[in-house]
């Protein structure tokens, strides 16, 4: 996997929030984005799921065009999935657990039913650590955690080649955040994906990340490729 | 030193809570045996993981428990006299206890200018009409605003996370506060008002006791002491600084490797079986031993909750 960004920039109203932003991420690497609320860290995930459109700029993926402004390929963007920051609103709260992943795994065509679907679901969870029990809770009942593996369940289902976590471990404590950050790690191996994480915590993308991009006023205003 | 709310003896916040539980016959096990004791400009931290307890803990502070959640053989005493429940309790809540919550954006209301939000407060203070805005924006200006009055007539929805969590402050400013109970204030922002964060409190409220609740070890620090929480119970207990440097439970020590400082030591479920330990599953050192005996070893200053 590879991911070009190139010359992106995005404003809202008046202000600049990303101009000429040029990025690359590689597959079996987890790239950090470091940088200040406001920055537009999460301007360039939205904008990488096709969320927000950008007002210049391409993004290739693997050489392909997959968005630029007024173009988004969306079934290449089926190959990035996001995990948000707040597990729980990530999460439809009156539908179970269980209930979402067959939907979501029914969508996309992933199995044709009964069996296929029970067996698939379950081993997306236990992939993350958690066992089939968990399908008949409904998000209240979760812990941010447990919720936080869930959502990672929903991302991993559709095997993306890129996964963006936007602050998705700055909710969590340290034992989970430690424990999530393990489970990614452990599937980028298995699987070659690459991960994009978003976090103002400059010690655990010290950590963590292989590539760290440093954000300010709308670009890089520093970059440290394979920091470890 | 100012003359303060108490004599030296008397904590601003004794608390025995006895069993706090839900389901039916109590069958759920949420918190059981913690206790502490804060006096005033003390700073007290219930650290843990997500479900410990440490929420359930502060709300029953405050008679805020969820319904369907009980106490039973709780102790509470408020500067010195036993905490009121009901209508008592809601009077002082938002004057002499103040609760600032873990999201400000959320727990602002949104159709409401900063103005009307802290004019009720300062109300309740028996601010006069002509001195309500000079007020606020002293409020404003002590929570870190450099320009209180551009802040004044803005929506929540205009803010960014950490100014609305300024304003939360600023808010509870305007009261008498003597306990303060903050709720993982600084969740999801930046680093450096995190480390603000006590420094801050401590500028506003000097006099006060503060209840921290976090997983954030780094504001835990900042606290004089700490109460490290597993499943309900209250495993290590002491001076911030001897805890966190050198602790005595291996739960508190899988939390401190757990640090990205620290190399992120993930803490995987190692073992089936059930014990009176809630660490019992993950612990790296547990043995046979565990399952039957989990007793209080040291005393109310400074103890861990372990048999090894």
């Amino acid at each position: 996997m590879k991911l070009e960004i190139v010359k992106l920039s995005k404003s809202f109203g008046n202000k600049q929030i990303l101009s000429g932003l040029s990025m690359e991420l590689e597959g079996g690497r987890i790239t950090g984005l470091f940088g200040p609320s406001g920055c537009g860290k999460s301007t360039v995930a939205r904008i990488l799921c096709g969320l927000e459109e950008p007002d210049g700029g391409d993004v290739l993926l693997d050489g392909q065009k997959l968005l630029s402004k007024g173009y988004y390929d969306r079934k290449a963007g089926l190959g990035i999935q996001i995990v948000w920051q707040q597990p729980h609103a990530s999460l439809d709260p009156v539908q179970r657990v269980g209930t979402g992943l067959k939907e979501l795994a029914s969508y996309h065509g992933l199995a044709s039913g009964g069996k296929e679907l029970e067996s698939l679901t379950d081993g997306v969870l236990a992939s993350v650590g958690l066992s089939g029990d968990i399908k008949k809770h409904f998000p209240r009942q979760l812990s941010g955690g447990e919720a936080q593996r869930i959502a990672l369940a929903r991302a991993l289902m559709l095997s993306p080649r890129l996964l963006i976590m936007d602050e998705a471990t700055s909710m969590l404590d340290v034992s989970m955040q430690a424990n999530i950050s393990a489970l990614v790690k452990e599937k980028i191996e298995k699987t070659g994906m690459g991960v994009l994480f978003i976090s103002h915590d400059r010690d655990l993308l010290d950590h963590l990340a292989d590539d760290i991009y440093v954000f300010k006023n709308g670009g890089v205003e520093s970059s440290s490729i394979g920091h470890k | 030193m100012d003359k303060g709310f108490l004599d030296n003896k008397t904590a601003v916040l004794s608390y025995r809570g006895g069993i706090i539980s839900a389901g039916k016959d109590g069958s759920i096990g949420i918190a059981e045996g913690v206790s502490f004791d804060i006096c005033e400009r003390e700073s007290f931290a219930l650290i843990g993981e997500t479900g410990s307890g440490k929420t359930m803990t502060a709300l029953s502070v405050m008679d805020l428990l969820p319904s369907g959640v009980k106490q039973e053989g709780e102790e509470v005493l408020f500067m010195g006299k036993t905490i009121p429940k009901g209508k008592a309790m809601q009077a002082l809540l938002g004057n002499e206890i103040v609760y600032i919550p873990q999201n400000g954006a959320e727990s602002l209301d949104p159709l409401r200018t900063v103005r009307k939000q802290m004019y009720d407060g300062l109300k309740k203070l028996g601010t006069k009409k002509e001195m309500l805005s000079s007020e606020a924006s002293s409020k404003l200006s002590l929570s870190g605003f450099e320009d209180p009055d551009e802040i004044l007539d803005k929506y929540p929805f205009q803010l960014s996370g950490g100014m609305c969590q300024r304003v939360t402050i600023a808010i509870a400013a305007c009261s008498n506060a003597k306990l303060i109970i903050a709720d993982e204030p600084s969740n999801g922002l930046d680093d450096d008002f995190a480390e603000d964060f006590i420094a801050l409190v401590r500028r506003i409220f000097p006099k006060a006791a503060v209840l921290m609740i976090t997983h954030d070890i780094s504001i835990a620090s900042k606290c004089g002491s700490i109460a490290v929480l597993c499943g309900g119970k209250m495993m290590e207990k002491g001076r911030a600084s001897e805890v966190l440097k050198d602790p005595c439970s291996p739960y508190t020590g899988s939390l401190i490797a757990a640090l990205p400082e620290n190399g992120m030591k993930a803490t995987p479920v190692l073992r089936e079986g059930k014990s009176l330990c809630p660490f019992y599953s993950r612990c790296p050192e547990a043995s046979e031993v565990c399952i039957s005996s989990f007793p209080w070893q040291g005393d109310e200053e400074r103890g861990r909750r372990c048999v090894l």
